[in-house]
């Protein structure tokens, strides 16, 4: 253990700057200072590291501690020199004696000579006969410090290495990215170069081609709002698309001429959906009413007819006989089966849809005859689920849950 | 079982053809299955007939159920009869909830209150067609089965077809009791009329192919490309025949067209030849009844321009056939086509 003094001529002169560098070997700083005589109580330890702690937090083994006296007793006021100065005046004297002291060095920064400069002759104070204790403490140090400076190197090249890896794959990730910039544009100049002797052709082509597949995609978001229509000769043809919950059903046309008045030349729409009174009150005026009045009709009569066709095609063994409707689906009266307590019960059922414009009925009428009068009230929550649900819903809802009409019964 | 019902049921299976028969009794439903085992259907008709008549006086048959059979085989060759469309009419715009017990019964009643000798027969089938039978006697007479009327009307529709029998005089009063159990107001008789009820429905109601243009997106019929011709021959009216193609697409469209049989126009005009000649001196309209009949008319018109015999575009009366719903044309002075009124009883 070493310990290098610094002195300014005399005790009393300024700040002592004692830097004194332990080893681990059970010695502490404060044990170091009392060998020297030195009260410890004036001193103030700044222990910094020189090498940087690990991740941990873990001080490594050895550090140099630096001692700093701010004693007043010690250091005298009669001077007033700034620290930093003397250190760098005294650094460099004391190189040779005492190279623990690097000028103006800042906590971590440790680059000490080498350990065979140094020799444990302390200028001042009062220097004790173990010079040879002294000269092992130097020799120790001069090992540690080479063991640091090392250790040093090899974390710093570590570092290196992983900056420059780092930089690898950032340059590995560039030259990937402008290799397939350089290809698209390499295949780009192949296309051009490919065709460059009719320049005005390919492009003109493929310019009318994404014209004509943009137009297509158009009239095919028109056709998929449920009314589109086309410019003819003599005036215009309006296709009328239904569809019901999601399922497209069928089209329907209209040809409509424009001069002298507006008038429908021809259609394609079923007889039974009152076109003409439709015809009346709105082609004249508001042919947007028109179409959208149509439509609503048009699009109610198939979603009801949808639903007619589901319930008779999905509970055949439910249903008892023939479903009896109308062209226009809005009537239908049908016997089914309840079963209810391990009793099957047949139950009438009257749908009257009032609005032709809607699919579901304004009217529900279930009816049961010579049935107990529990089954009342599942009639009359049949009825409520009809008025509420499409049919074939409704029908799925209570045939999948019949312990709720049990419940409720 | 009555004579008269054991005759009218062997009369009827002889009309079936023989491979016929099992599934019409089948769909009969008179007849059980057990009974229809017993029955050897390759023996000549005449014996099938005198065994089914057999099983129908075990199960005591009557007339109506008899007529049911009639009913089912009409329904299955519509063709044999010559059916025409009438058109009802009414005024009031409420929204009609049709019922067909409803329906049933007021015809019914009004049939049975004018006529007391009358069998009528209804039976539903699954496109919303209302099949009436109505067999018609007098009130010393039964009725008789064997010239019976039938009558398919659609719900909701104001469209009537009715298979005329030979018993004219019964006619408004099949249509008075029309128009009162729909609910209708008037009635008339529409120029149309053909043997096949399905291409008259699809003329009615708009069901067959018309051509619209439009932007539609999906696949058009595929056109049949012209076939691998002989490179060795060089159509020299090519353009031509593509021009004639494309107006018969535009009057005719691209899909199978109604079957009507004939269409026949009455001229009322007067005969216009020059002056110089002076064929007819008296300035009468010179009566003259064209018919086109065909086995397939429409189809035959849509084949005339291709093939080289009449110029393309064809004559509009021609082509206005299904669009007009008529095949019955008047032709008189400037005025081109004249309907037919409306008979109000």
């Amino acid at each position: 253990m070493l310990l290098y003094v610094r002195s300014g001529g005399g005790e009393e002169s300024g700040a002592r700057v004692f830097a004194a560098s332990a080893y681990s070997l059970g010695m502490t700083t404060q044990s170091v200072l009392s060998i020297c005589g030195f009260s410890y109580d004036h001193l103030c330890l700044q222990p910094f590291p020189i090498s940087k702690p690990s991740a941990h937090g873990i001080i490594p083994s050895w550090c140099w501690t630096r001692l700093r006296c701010f004693s007043e007793s010690c250091c005298g006021s009669r001077r007033k020199r700034k620290v930093a100065p003397r250190k760098r005046k005294v650094a460099p004297r004391k190189r040779s004696r005492c190279p623990a002291v690097p000028a103006g060095m800042e906590p971590g920064q440790g680059a000490l000579a080498p350990a065979g400069e140094q020799q444990g002759m302390m200028e001042d104070g009062k220097v004790h006969s173990a010079s040879g204790l002294f000269a092992y403490l130097e020799m120790l140090e001069a090992q540690a410090h080479e063991a640091a400076v090392k250790q040093e190197e090899i974390e710093q090249q570590e570092e290196k290495l992983a900056m420059l890896k780092k930089k690898v794959q950032e340059l590995r990730l560039q030259r990937d990215e402008l290799r397939a910039k350089v290809d698209l544009q390499g295949k780009g100049q192949l296309g051009k170069e490919g065709v460059m002797l009719e320049p005005a052709q390919p492009s003109s082509q493929a310019v009318l081609e994404w014209k004509i597949k943009s137009v297509k995609a158009m009239l095919q978001i028109f056709y998929l709002t449920g009314i589109s229509g086309k410019l003819t000769k003599r005036g215009v043809c309006f296709c009328i698309s239904t569809a019901y919950e999601g399922t497209y059903l069928d089209s329907y046309y209209l040809d409509l001429l424009i001069k002298p008045e507006v008038q429908i030349y021809r259609h394609s729409i079923p007889v039974f959906i009152p076109l003409e009174q439709i015809a009346k009150k709105y082609l004249q005026t508001d042919i947007r009413r028109f179409l959208s009045v149509l439509s609503d009709h048009l699009n109610a009569y198939v979603g009801r007819r949808f639903q007619a066709d589901r319930l008779q095609e999905q509970f055949p063994e439910q249903i008892e006989g023939p479903l009896q409707r109308n062209s226009l689906c809005n009537l239908l009266v049908f016997k089914y089966y309840v079963s209810s307590k391990s009793k099957t019960f047949s139950l009438t059922a009257r749908l009257l849809y009032g609005d032709l414009c809607h699919s579901l009925p304004t009217e529900a009428i279930v009816s049961c005859t010579h049935a107990p009068a529990s089954l009342a009230e599942t009639a009359a929550a049949h009825s409520d689920l009809f008025r509420r649900m499409a049919l074939h819903k409704a029908f799925r809802s209570f045939s999948t849950a019949p312990e709720s009409a049990e419940g409720a019964a | 079982m009555d004579e008269s019902v054991a005759e009218y049921i062997r009369r009827t299976i002889l009309k079936i053809p023989r491979e016929e028969i099992k599934t019409m009794l089948q769909k009969w439903g008179f007849l059980s299955e057990a009974q229809l085992q017993t029955i050897n259907f390759h023996q000549i008709k005449d014996n099938i007939s005198q065994e089914v008549v057999q099983l129908c006086e075990e199960n005591c048959a009557n007339i109506k159920q008899a007529a049911v059979l009639d009913v089912i085989y009409n329904h299955i060759y519509p063709n044999k009869r010559m059916w025409s469309v009438y058109q009802m009419r009414k005024t009031g715009e409420e929204t009609e909830f049709f019922d067909l017990t409803d329906f049933k019964k007021k015809f019914k009643k009004f049939l049975r209150s004018a006529l007391n000798n009358v069998t009528i027969n209804f039976r539903e089938y699954e496109d919303n067609a209302i099949w009436i039978r109505v067999a018609w006697g007098t009130p010393y007479t039964k009725p008789n089965q064997y010239k019976t009327s039938y009558v398919v009307y659609h719900s909701q529709t104001p469209y009537v077809f009715v298979s005329a029998s030979m018993l004219r005089s019964n006619l408004p009063l099949l249509c008075q009791a029309l128009i009162f159990a729909s609910n209708y107001h008037d009635i008339r008789e529409m120029e149309l009329r053909s043997h096949c009820l399905n291409s008259l429905k699809d003329i009615v109601f708009k069901r067959y192919s018309q051509n619209f243009q439009t932007y539609c997106p999906r696949p058009l019929q595929e056109r049949s490309v012209a076939p691998e011709t002989d490179l060795r021959i060089i159509q020299q009216n090519r353009s031509e025949k593509e021009r004639i193609q494309r107006l018969n697409q535009e009057l005719f469209g691209d899909g199978p067209l109604p079957k009507l049989e004939f269409a026949q126009y009455k001229l009322e005009t007067v005969f216009k030849s020059d002056p110089k000649m002076g064929v007819l001196d008296k300035k009468e309209p010179f009566r003259c009844l064209v018919k086109f009949s065909s086995p397939h008319l429409l189809e035959s018109l849509r084949s005339l321009a291709p093939a080289g015999m009449a110029d393309a575009p064809l004559s509009p009366l021609l082509t206005c056939i299904p669009q007009k719903a008529r095949n019955y044309f008047k032709i008189r002075e400037r005025k081109s086509i004249v309907p037919g009124s409306f008979v109000s009883p």
